[in-house]
């Protein structure tokens, strides 16, 4: 269970200033450890965006993303560039990222014109024509979306499980949840009440409006810890609701 | 929970995590839906007087204990309330206080509409067993009242009886 310092599955691409500034510190040391952390949390939706942009597998994203990594983040000291006034840390990195590859690919097709010069990989010309997405940024959005929603539920489930709450946990995962998240059935009010044994409209309303609560406090904060100091969650979060909004159906 | 691509880029995947981050849906607001407003009724009349009054006036436990004393007929729950021949006119004033509670509250943990019957129901009571009217409206606000919970279809038996019994009184018509 990840409490609040934990990041579930390594992942996390929101921008966190603090660390960006501190890996394009000039003390080598302090570079490689806010690197360190920094990295990890993002590779999860680079790699993401390399399946879907490029129609890569999931096993060459992987290889395309360390090979960015290494030759790019870390050899060409890309986030020694970042800047926050100019804008967000990720389109900095997926821009970096979609140049990156594209060169990988020009280069395999010019070895695969001159097999001579090397061993080739297996290679599908396909995989090298970008796919038409409506916006490129959109699967590294979805990942991102994706693990901070996961994160705000650990927290909320965690937290449940410590104040000995599961009645608010487990109305909200069937009420909320599993509804919105698996297509189940929305469990009716009568059902509700059955299965907890509530003996009011007063006390059923009070443990799902708490849940909603906790899960809003929640997922802003984890959108607060990632995001920096200064960021307002809320607009955050709103912006990243809009964008997937207009992509869902 | 990994996932694969195709399963990230399905649009109902994307709706759903949309759903997730939209803090108007997953806050306090729109708790139930109105399909939920007839069990919702029903559980609020089989409700404890006792313990939803608690937090209107501390000293409900024994204010009830007397008025049971006084009384021939139950006078356990909200229902036992609305149906009683001559219920406690100051625990009628009590219960119409918690409905107009969750009328306006924001902090209400009732549906609005479930209020405002429960807030006219116990205004027809007051009118109908009792000959007082527990209320400073006029009688077009309280015709108008009326009219509106008898028009909810949800709203079923014992509250419609009453709502009818006091709209007949009010000249309302049948509503």
């Amino acid at each position: 269970m990840a409490e609040n310092s934990g990041i579930p599955d390594g992942r996390f691409p929101a921008t966190r200033w603090s660390l960006v500034a501190r890996a394009g510190d000039e003390d080598p040391q302090a570079r490689r450890e806010a690197m360190e952390t920094l990295l990890p949390k993002y590779l999860s939706a680079l790699v993401a965006h390399v399946q879907y942009r490029w129609s890569s597998p999931r096993e060459q994203a992987e290889d395309l993303v360390q090979g960015f990594v290494a030759n790019v983040v870390l050899e060409k000291e890309l986030i020694a560039t970042a800047d926050q006034q100019r804008g967000k840390f990720r389109t900095l990195l997926l821009t970096a990222l979609d140049r990156f590859v594209s060169n990988q690919f020009r280069g395999q097709r010019a070895k695969k014109r001159c097999p001579a010069a090397g061993p080739l990989r297996p290679y599908d010309e396909r995989l090298a024509v970008e796919k038409a997405v409506p916006d490129p940024s959109l699967a590294f959005d979805v990942e991102w979306a994706r693990t901070v929603v996961a994160e705000a539920l650990q927290r909320m489930c965690g937290e449940c499980r410590a104040s000995n709450r599961m009645d608010v946990w487990e109305v909200f995962r069937c009420r909320v949840v599993e509804p919105l998240m698996e297509g189940a059935a929305v469990p009716d009010y009568r059902e509700i009440v059955q299965r907890f044994g509530f003996q009011s409209p007063s006390q059923a309303s009070n443990v799902l409006i708490t849940g909603k609560r906790m899960y809003a406090r929640l997922l802003k904060g984890v959108v607060a810890q990632y995001a920096g100091g200064g960021c307002d969650s809320e607009s955050e979060i709103r912006g990243l609701q809009a964008t997937l909004a207009r992509y869902g159906r | 929970m990994p996932m694969q691509p195709e399963e990230n880029f399905d649009p109902l995947h994307i709706t759903s995590l949309s759903r997730m981050l939209d803090l108007e849906a997953t806050s306090h607001s729109g708790a139930w839906s109105p399909a939920d407003f007839p069990a919702i009724l029903d559980h609020q009349l089989a409700a404890a007087l006792e313990s939803e009054l608690a937090g209107m006036d501390f000293e409900v436990s024994l204010k009830l204990e007397a008025w049971r004393r006084q009384s021939d007929h139950r006078l356990e729950s909200f229902a036992d309330l609305l149906t009683h021949p001559r219920p406690p006119l100051e625990l009628l004033e009590t219960v119409k206080q918690f409905a107009k509670r969750h009328r306006s509250s924001q902090d209400a943990t009732l549906p609005p509409e479930i209020a405002t019957a429960l807030y006219f129901a116990c205004i027809a009571v007051g009118l109908t067993r009792l000959g007082r009217r527990i209320t400073r409206m006029d009688d077009d606000a309280l015709r108008g009242g009326v009219r509106w919970a008898l028009d909810q279809q949800w709203i079923d038996e014992p509250v419609r009886d009453v709502l009818h019994e006091a709209a007949v009184l009010l000249g309302a018509g049948d509503g």
